[in-house]
Parts: C-alpha cells; structure tokens; sequence
C-alpha cells in the first residue's frame, strides 16, 4: 500500500515585537504514482507540462501537484479544467513553490466542479513539476 | 532591513512497489522585500452563504489586506467539510474544492484568466486579487487563514 504526506510550514517573526506568527498544515493523500520532471521554459512561448490521459500521464484526477520555479525568473502558468471556462493563470515567482491539491478544483462555478485537463508554463527559468495521480 | 518570509513544502511518497520520491523545499518569500500586516485567524465558512475571507484594498483594515504584492495561505482545518474557494480579481473567478486538511497558498495574491490560444499561448496580465471568498456545504467548515504583505524596501 502507497503512503503519501505532504507538510507545508511558514515561519515570520515580527522584527519589533518578536510576535511569531507561524503556521503549520500536513495531510496524508491516497495517491499511486508520480511524474516527476525537470523544464526549460520559453518566455514567449507556451510549453505543455501536463495533460490529462496523455502518456505519460493517466486518466483520473489529479492528487497533488509541486511546481518549483528552480530559476531566477518569474515563471507564468495557466491552467484548464475540462469545461468550457478560460484558462486560470498565476506567477511562480523565482525560487518559489506553487502546490495545490487536483481533485475536482477548477471552474468558475462551483455548482459545477471540473477536473484539471492542462497545464501550461512559460517564462525565462527553470522549473521543477511533480504531479501525483 | 529584509524581513523574510520562510516558506517549507516537504513530501513523502511511497509506491506499492517501493520507489520513493521525496522533496523539501524552502524559499524566502520575501528575501528582498520588506514584509508587513500580517494576518492569521480561524474563520468558519458558513453552508450556503458565501463568506468573505479576506478583502483586498489600498487601505489596510481588520478584514482587508493591501493589494497585489501580498502570500495567501488558507487552510481546511476541519475534520469531515469540504471548502469551496472563490479567488477573485477583475476579469478572474478561479474556484477551488479544499477537502479536509488541504490548502491553498498563493506566493503573489494576483491573478488572470483567458482562453488559451494555439499551442496553449497566454499572455499573463496580473489582475490583484479583489477577494478570497469560501463556503461550505451542509454545515460550516472552520479554516486557517495566513496573509503578509511584501512590499520593496
């Protein structure tokens, strides 16, 4: 049987008052495989890091997903669910961890749950992609 | 002086077959900035009303965080609810389903969203985030919300 954990923990103390005001999140997922992969990415253009059902990747829902912008730039993704609503995007800044959790996530209706279909990245870094299905 | 932010994601995974993969990860979300207004408090999410979890304004207030340059992390911290999560900027409504125990951490509180082009061509124009807003089904789901602000110093 797989086991799966993922923590997160950010830490920030108040210079002048010395107030913590850290926090702390784990949790335990039922996952059986991971893709994990290493990018080069353009800055002007699109690349596909993931599609659901494709090879290599199954068809199901997503688990988790870890994407570390290894580089020294910002890093840009977009990201689209299986319905008809447009492409959500964010920035990765450098050096930072985006992470979210894939099961019936994205839309722009909440009555109506879609599942992750793509993920695309651009901008002029390197980024580190582990997805869990 | 910088006042930095440490941000550790870590995981564990062990498949049936015994390949392990394994990440730990620390950055400084604010390395070269100053950081500021922090925020952390449990809210509940209430069944069929929608919840504003966290403003976004010019003006920092009890409820409001100022725009753009701010991490958001919000937690489910209940046992048995779903969390639904709204994120909302200008032209953007992203939602998300926050099961028990997950999160859902955003390092630059800004946004877009488009129908992607050809080959999946976007052209990310950052929109900050107006709202973070949450409900729950049946009965309310208590959360954890964490917020700073990162300005350049």
């Amino acid at each position: 049987m797989s086991t799966f954990t993922v923590t997160k923990a950010i830490a920030f103390t108040d210079p002048d008052s010395d107030t913590v005001y850290d926090m702390q999140a784990s949790i335990e997922l039922d996952a059986t495989v991971c893709y994990r992969d290493a990018y080069t990415l353009s800055a002007s253009t699109s690349m596909l890091i993931f599609q659901n059902g494709e090879q290599p990747f199954s068809t199901g829902k997503v688990v988790y997903v870890f994407i570390h912008n290894t580089g020294d730039n910002s890093a840009y993704i977009a990201f689209q669910d299986d319905g008809a609503n447009g492409a959500t995007q964010h920035e990765i800044p450098a050096g930072s961890v985006y992470d979210f959790f894939g099961q019936d996530i994205w839309g722009n209706v909440i009555a109506s749950p879609e599942q992750l279909s793509l993920i695309y990245a651009k901008g002029d870094t390197t980024i580190e992609v582990d997805i869990f299905m | 002086m910088a006042d930095s932010i440490t941000v550790r994601t870590s995981y564990a995974f062990l498949s049936e077959d015994g390949t392990s993969y394994e990440r730990d990860v620390s950055f400084f979300s604010d390395d070269n900035t100053t950081a500021s207004r922090p925020k952390r408090y449990i809210f509940y999410a209430s069944d069929g009303a929608t919840y504003t979890a966290l403003d976004f304004s010019s003006t920092q207030a009890y409820h409001q965080q100022l725009n753009g340059a701010a991490m958001c992390w919000l937690v489910n911290r209940d046992e048995g609810r779903d969390m639904y999560v709204t994120l909302s900027s200008a032209s953007m409504t992203e939602t998300r389903i926050i099961k028990p125990g997950e999160w859902l951490y955003v390092d630059v509180c800004e946004g877009d969203q488009g129908a992607l082009g050809g080959g999946g061509a976007f052209t990310y124009g950052a929109e900050p985030f107006t709202a973070v807003s949450v409900f729950s089904d049946f009965q309310s789901a208590r959360g954890e919300l964490f917020t700073i602000y990162k300005a350049a110093s």
